[in-house]
Formats: C-alpha cells, structure tokens, sequence
C-alpha cells in the first residue's frame, strides 16, 4: 500500500501553524519513508528553513498567520523564484482557481491539493512523487469545477465523455503515460484523444506538459 | 323770527291790494312787535307803539296818519300767521261801513291763505334743498367710500377723496395733509390750486394744520387777516378766502388732516365742520383697512413660507436642501437683499451652508466667515436669541464685514438650535433706508425651527443609519471570525485527527482485519464531516471574498451555478467588506433564486463602479414569477442600512432584472476593516454637506458637526 519505499528518499519541510495536524502529517509521511527535514508554523519560518536545509519538497499550508489569507502561496513565489529546484505542494481548504493557476504558473514542480487529501496517504504521496519528478499537480475537484461550470454555447459540447475524462486528467496536470494508466488505455489512443481534444477546443500541440496543464486550465477558466 | 321772503312779499302785496280796495291811507300786518307788511308810512316810520295798542284793544279807534292826521282805524285778526292783526285807517266819515268791513274781514282772510300757502311753499323748497344736500354729501360720501375699499391709500385715494370734499362743499381746492413720523406734515393729495403732493405744510404760524392738530376737532378760519407766518404766503398766493379743516385719527393716532379752501369771494357752507369730519373718517378708515390688509398679506406669506419649508422637512429634504430654500423663503419675505444660513463651527467661525444673494454679490456656499465685530450674528451668537442691528462693522471676511461691505443698513437673525445647543443663525439684511418690521427677528426665528428640526431629524437618521451599518459590518465581522474559528480551529482539529486515525491504521496488525476495516470507515465519515463542515463555513462567510475580493468569488459563484452565467466585471479595485458582502450575496442569492423558479438558459451578470457607486444587474432570460427575488428580501435591509437600493423588475417576457446600487463609501464612521482602500483615507462628508449644491464649494471634511 505505501509502494515503493526506495523512490521516496525526498527531504520535505512541513509548514502549518496546527502543530497537531502538521506532527500527524510529518508522522504519516515518515511512515511512508519521508524524510521531514523541518516544521515551521508561519511563512517567514518555513523560509528560514529552506535556506537551512534546501529540501527536495515544500509542503505548505496556503492560509498561515499572521493574516490567515494567502502567506502559503506568496512563500511558494518565494521558494520559486529563489530556488526553483524545489518542489512545492500547496494545501487549500477551498477550491480556489485563481490561486490555483496563479501556482501552476509560477513553474513546473507544483502542485495545489486540497487540504482534506492528506488523509489519502496513497493520493497525497502520489502527488509528492510526481511534482518530486517535475509534474504540475492540480487538484481533480478543482478540475472537476471547472469542467462542470455551465456555459452558454460550451465548447466542451463538442467533446465526447472519454475526451472530456482525458480533458479532466490533463488539466489535473498528468502525462500521457500517467493518463493512459488512469485510464486503462494504451499512450497512442491518449494521444489521439489529447490531439482530437486540442483540435476541437483551438488549443495549440505543445510537448511540454506544463505548460499544456497551463493552456488547458486557462481554457477551463476563461471559457 | 323773520318771516319768510315769499310771505314777506305776499303780505306786502295783501296790505297793498286792501288799501286800495278800500281806499285806505293805512294798511298794516302786525304780528306782536313786528311790523309783517305796511303802506302808508314812510320806510321805518310807521308808529309801532300806537298801532299795537289799537291791534291788541280790538275796537275802532284813531291813529295818526302822516300828512292827514288823526284817522279811524279798524283792526281784524288774521288766522295766519297766528297773531297777526290787519289794520286799516281811512281819513274823513265815520270810519268803515258794514259791507267794507265784510270787504276786510274777507280779503284778512284771502291774505292768511296766500300767506300760508307761501309758507308751505317755502317750508317745501327749503326741505328739498336740504334733502339734495344730504343725498349730495351721501352720495359723495359713499364715493369716498368705495375708494377706500378698493384703492390702497396712496396718492391716488387721497387726492381723490380731496376732490369729493371740494365739490360737495362747493370749494376751490381740498387737499390730505398727513402727519410725517418726523413730526412734519406734507400734502398727501390734493385737489385744485394747491402745493403739489409732498410739498411740506409749515406748521410754525398759526394755520388751519395746526389748529385741527392741536384741538384735535374741526376748525374753520374764516379770515386770515392778522395772521402770521408763512401760512399767509400761501394764502396769498392761492387767493384763499376761507377754510376748513378736520383730522384724520387711526388707531387714536393723529394721522393727518382733510381740509377745504374757498378761493376769492367764494365761501364754505355752515356745516362744513361736520361733513368734512366724516371724510377725515373715511380716509382713516381707508387708512386703518389698508394696514389690516398688509398685516394679513404678511402673515398670509409667511405661513406660505413656512409651510413649504415645513413641507420640504417632513418630505425628509437634506439639510442643505432646507438651508437654501430657508434663504431663499427669508430674503422673499422680508424683500431683503441678503440671506444667509449659517453653521457656527467649533473655532469660532461660521460656515454659509445657505444663501440667497444678490448677482455681482454672490456669498458661495461652504464659505467660512469670522463671526467678529457689530452685527446681528454677533448678538445671535452672543445671547442665542434673537436680534437685529442697524450697524454693521467688522473685519474683512468675517459676517459683519461682508454686510456693511454691500451696505446692509439693517439686518434681522435668529439661532439655529439643535438638541437645545446653539448649531447657527438664520439672518436677513437690507440695504433699503427704513428699517425691516419690528418683529423681524421673531419671524426668522420661526425658520430657524424649522431649519432645527431639519438638522435633527437628518443627524436622527444618519445616527440610524450608521448604527444599522454598524450591526451589519458587525455581523460580517462575527460571520467572518465563525467561519476562521471553523477553519483554524475545527477543521484543522479534524484533519488532525483523521490523521492520527489513519496512522493508528497503519500500525494494526494485520490480522485484525474488523479493526482496520472499522478504522477505515470512521475515516470515510470524518471525511465527510470535514466536507460537511467546509460548505457550512463557505455558507458563513466565503474565504475567496475576503482574501482575493469581488471578482474571485463572482467567479467562483458563476461556476457553480446550475443556469449559465455571463459575467461582465471589468476592473473593480477592492471595495469596503460590507459592499462586497452585500454584492456578493446577491448574486449569491439571485443565482438560487434564478435557478429555482425562472427556468432561464442564461444569467447576466454586470458588476461596475462609477461615480462611488457599486452598480450590479443580474438579468435571466427566464418567464416571470411573482414569488421571484423573495430570496433577495432579507438582503434588503442589509443594503438599505449602507445606503443603497435594491429593485427587483419582472416585465412580461422580459425575465428578471435584479439591480443594486451601493455607494462604495457606505457610511461614515464605519470601520474601512483589513482591505486597504485606495484612496479612502479621509472621513467621509458630514451630513451637512451631503450633496451640496454645483455653487456650493462646501467639501465634506471641513468643519465639525457639533
């Protein structure tokens, strides 16, 4: 269930100012091989650590004192613009897309997830491994809104289930190889999809998949 | 008693006719001591003593006749005039004989009826003549009158109730002298030869004036010889003969005089006193109706001014509003070139929150003036009372300075009061030489009320109204600690938990598979409590409003809706909490309410700031519904308490339009919470000052509101 132990070695500094969740989720992630190289409770602190210890992860909670807005995401800038090797996962207690975009946008290495996920070990290490690998992580509740949303004249109208399903997992940020697994199909007949998909919404082919997760989520969101 | 000419004449002839009839030497009509008629005698001659004595011993007898000498006489009583005795003496024989003294007897008793008859006559012509005189005088009496009611007393009244007098009394000139406040009297109307109205009448000598005013009665002068002073120039130069005057009383008060002149040898009847003593009646009259009637027009115009100001306050008019139809109604009523409202500030000046002036002179609203110096708003000021001057001296810029700059002769103010404290002063002034009515100040005072109870219903509601956006802002508040307190605190405790159950999990053998399944399940519900909590907070208060404002959460709103959403919003820069909660629930709440009855295809949703105003429409393309926008009702207060408007229209096949209007600044004196605002630094206008005129320049943070 906790999978492979070896592919986790990563360093991961925690930041959350409810000492109670942030020692369970260190105690979880450590159960799964994690090494929790530092805790910090507000921003300034969670910067300080990274200095210290340039982790391989970042796990940080958006909403931090002093203001309880959005110190978690600002110190992702941070961390971005000042180390951009690092990975950085941000916890939302809320769906919120521009947030959301404003991360992804910020580079690959990424993710935004709902906080209620770390309780879905599996989920919440998944997500780890693939931003560790370089992949955006968008959380699929806030892909499923945005699919969801109705629209007068929607361009998505013109897309079939399975196309729509391949759209959802994109905008989540996966790979071919990582949707054809989802899926239980092979990478040629997502390949075909994504094309056909890409075609009928006018977006262009691109073979970077951060930046495909960009294009597809600003599409979501502006449509 | 003199008997009347034509019986006079008719007696004569009686006496004429029966000597010769009788061939008389004598013939005399005695009544007592008076010779009625005689021939006989030369003129004033005859021998009253003697024929009284053969009159009255009724027997014949001698008398003596000039030139003849002693001669029988024969006397018969007359019937008419009562007393009279005809007397007859012949010269020669033995005096009449029988059927000459039937002859006497007979023609005695033609003579009483002719005499009797001219009597009547005579009584007849003289009852008409005074029955034509009478009705003259009514009727010229009745024409004064008629003026009276419906001329107001001016030259024109005057003049003509002068020509009344002159012609009924048959005098060349009339004129109305009135008494002058400087205790000089000038010609107020005159008819014929007389100085022209205005003239000044000496009243040094010892003229006709000044006797009426000294007695108080009417006077007659009927010879100015031996009089002096000027009085006699005018005599002289009019060619007055005679004259008659009489006073003009109002209200016990001596007005003035109405008076005759007859001219050259003219002359004025014998009861001229008494007539002309009617017509000084008339003019006072006249006088007194006219001072009721302007009384009356004054109070007529200013209960008219009153009541619309009163109006305007009940109608909830904003005080600046009040303020300028306060000046305006002031400066109208008492004609008065300048009238000023003004607010008294903390430091000692006085704002002009109201003004109506003259063009060229123009005072502009918000102006702040120096209460300093002699004026009425000093007193005002000083005594909280009413008060008036007649001099104004002060400094440049300060009230009294700028009304004796215009040349303000007079003025008249009153305090402004508020809550029993002195707020301002309501004042008039008036460059005109005569002074405003005594009771001037008074009757301002009655505005100031008014203007009182303006400011204190209007402080009354904007207190209401701050206090009711102080319970929303406040609600807002606690709604967005709850919703904090729920995510720092509850569902962080949750997650916590659900943590340390799953890593308890983790740690069971495996071979209590019941455990670890039983495990797993109280996670799947923590789980689903911790979604369950997340809508709750997110129905207290919306995390994405406070933290990324308007737009975000419209945004976000728009996704969820069950009806497509077209969102126009533009750029809005964060707004005040308050404004953005209220926009944001009714979105919110039209998107419900839209998707539970209209059975629309599309919502729009339009957002814009303009002018400090928030202005958002929400419009389906959906059928009509009477129940629709009851979702929207309890929002109504809420908007309502910050100032705005919410209308909910649904014409025929024309879906649903919901607009909202909220001024961006809400309400002064509300907290402007954690969003910084551009822009917002300083507080916001008073009431005094809200919308204050294109003239005014009054900006909202000068000055206090005591």
């Amino acid at each position: 269930m906790n999978g492979n132990l070896e592919t986790r070695r990563w360093r991961v500094i925690l930041a959350e100012d409810d000492v109670l969740l942030r020692e369970g989720l260190a105690s979880l992630l450590r159960g799964a091989g994690v090494e929790v190289v530092g805790q910090a409770g507000d921003a300034s602190e969670l910067l300080h650590l990274v200095e210290r210890h340039e982790p391989d992860l970042v796990v940080v909670d958006i909403r931090m004192p002093p203001t309880h807005s959005t110190e978690g995401l600002d110190a992702a800038r941070r961390i971005r613009a000042e180390h951009p090797s690092i990975g950085i996962l941000v916890l939302s207690a809320h769906v919120e897309v521009e947030h959301a975009i404003d991360l992804i946008a910020a580079g690959e290495r990424t993710g935004y997830l709902l906080k209620s996920r770390v309780t879905e070990v599996d989920q919440l290490l998944e997500t780890l491994d693939r931003i560790a690998q370089g992949g955006s992580v968008v959380d699929p509740a806030l892909v499923q809104e945005l699919v969801e949303a109705r629209r007068k004249n929607d361009p998505l109208s013109e897309l079939s289930e399975r196309e729509r399903e391949v759209l959802a997992l994109m905008a989540e940020g996966r790979s071919n190889a990582g949707i054809a697994r989802q899926l239980w199909v092979t990478e040629g007949t997502v390949e075909k999809h994504v094309r056909s998909i890409l075609s009928k919404l006018s977006l262009e082919a691109t073979s970077d998949d951060h930046r495909r997760v960009l294009a597809v989520l600003a599409f979501l969101e502006a449509r | 008693m003199s008997s009347a000419k034509g019986e006079a004449s008719a007696a004569l002839a009686a006496v004429e006719r029966v000597a010769e009839a009788l061939d008389a030497e004598v013939a005399v009509i005695l009544r007592g001591h008076e010779l009625v008629a005689a021939v006989g005698y030369p003129e004033h001659s005859a021998p009253l003593a003697e024929l009284e004595s053969v009159a009255a011993s009724a027997r014949d007898s001698q008398i003596t006749v000039p030139g003849v000498g002693m001669c029988p006489a024969t006397a018969v009583p007359l019937e008419y005039p009562p007393g009279a005795m005809l007397l007859v003496a012949r010269s020669g024989g033995g005096g009449l004989s029988r059927t000459e003294q039937s002859l006497l007897r007979a023609m005695a008793r033609a003579t009483s009826m002719t005499m009797r008859v001219q009597r009547l006559l005579e009584e007849e012509r003289a009852n008409r003549e005074i029955a034509e005189r009478l009705a003259n005088e009514h009727a010229a009496l009745r024409q004064v009158a008629t003026l009276v009611a419906e001329l107001a007393p001016g030259d024109e009244i005057f003049a003509a109730v002068a020509e009344q007098a002159a012609r009924l009394h048959g005098a060349g000139s009339a004129s109305v002298v009135r008494f002058e406040p400087d205790g000089s009297a000038r010609i107020a109307g005159s008819w014929g030869p007389m100085p022209p109205v205005g003239a000044r009448v000496d009243l040094s000598g010892e003229g006709l004036t000044t006797a009426v005013r000294r007695s108080g009665e009417p006077v007659r002068v009927d010879a100015y010889e031996g009089r002096a002073g000027p009085v006699m120039e005018l005599v002289r130069e009019f060619g007055i003969h005679s004259s008659v005057g009489a006073p003009i009383s109002v209200e016990r008060r001596m007005w003035g005089i109405i008076a005759i002149f007859a001219h050259g040898s003219g002359s004025l009847p014998a009861d001229s006193e008494q007539t002309l003593m009617s017509f000084g009646e008339l003019i006072a009259t006249a006088i007194s109706n006219a001072q009721a009637r302007v009384e009356l027009r004054r109070v007529a115009d200013e209960q008219g001014a009153l009541r619309r100001v009163a109006t305007l306050v009940a109608g909830g008019a904003s005080p600046p509003e009040t303020f300028s139809a306060v000046a305006a109604e002031v400066a109208r009523l008492f004609d008065a070139e300048i009238a000023l409202v003004l607010r008294f500030e903390a430091d000692g000046s006085a704002t002009v929150v109201g003004a109506r002036s003259e063009p060229g002179n123009e005072v502009r609203l918000g102006t702040e003036l120096v209460v300093a110096g002699v004026g009425v708003v000093v007193s005002v000021r000083r005594t909280e009372r009413p008060a008036r001057s007649e001099r104004f001296d002060g400094p440049a810029g300060s009230v009294a300075g700028y009304l004796q700059r215009l040349g303000a002769r007079c003025g008249v103010g009153a305090p402004i009061t508020v809550g029993g404290h002195l707020w301002g002063a309501v004042v008039a002034a008036t460059r005109r030489p005569e002074a405003l009515p005594a009771d001037s100040e008074s009757r301002v005072g009655e505005f100031t009320e008014l203007v009182g109870t303006a400011i204190a219903k209007t402080e009354l509601r904007a207190e209401l109204n701050a206090s009711r956006a102080r319970l929303v802002v406040a609600g807002d508040e606690a709604r967005r600690r709850i919703e904090r307190d729920l995510h720092d605190g509850v569902q962080q405790r949750l997650l916590a938990l659900t943590l340390a159950l799953r890593n308890a999990a983790d740690i069971v053998p495996g071979d209590l598979t019941d455990l670890a399944q039983q495990l797993s399940r109280i996670v799947d519900g923590l789980n689903d409590v911790f979604e369950e909590l997340r809508e709750l907070s997110r129905g207290v208060h919306p995390a994405i409003l406070s933290q990324g404002g308007l737009v975000p959460a419209l945004k976000s709103l728009a996704r969820r809706s069950a009806v497509p959403v077209e969102l126009e919003l533009g750029t809005v820069e964060r707004l005040a909490p308050p404004v953005e909660v209220a926009a944001y629930h009714a979105v919110s709440e039209a998107l419900v309410d839209v998707a539970r009855h209209s059975g629309a295809s599309l919502v729009r949703v339009k957002l814009a700031v303009e002018d400090a105003t928030l202005r958002l429409t929400v419009h389906d393309d959906g059928g009509a519904d009477p129940t629709r926008g009851s979702g929207l009702a309890g929002l109504a207060d809420r908007v309502e308490a910050l100032g705005g408007t919410i209308a909910v229209s649904s014409p025929e096949g024309k879906g649903t339009a919901i607009v909202l209007e909220l001024p961006v600044e809400p309400i002064s004196g509300l907290p402007t919470a954690q969003v910084p605002q551009p822009g917002s630094g300083g507080p916001s206008p008073r009431v005094g000052e809200q919308g204050s005129s294109a003239t005014g320049s009054a900006n909202g943070e000068e000055g206090s509101w005591p």
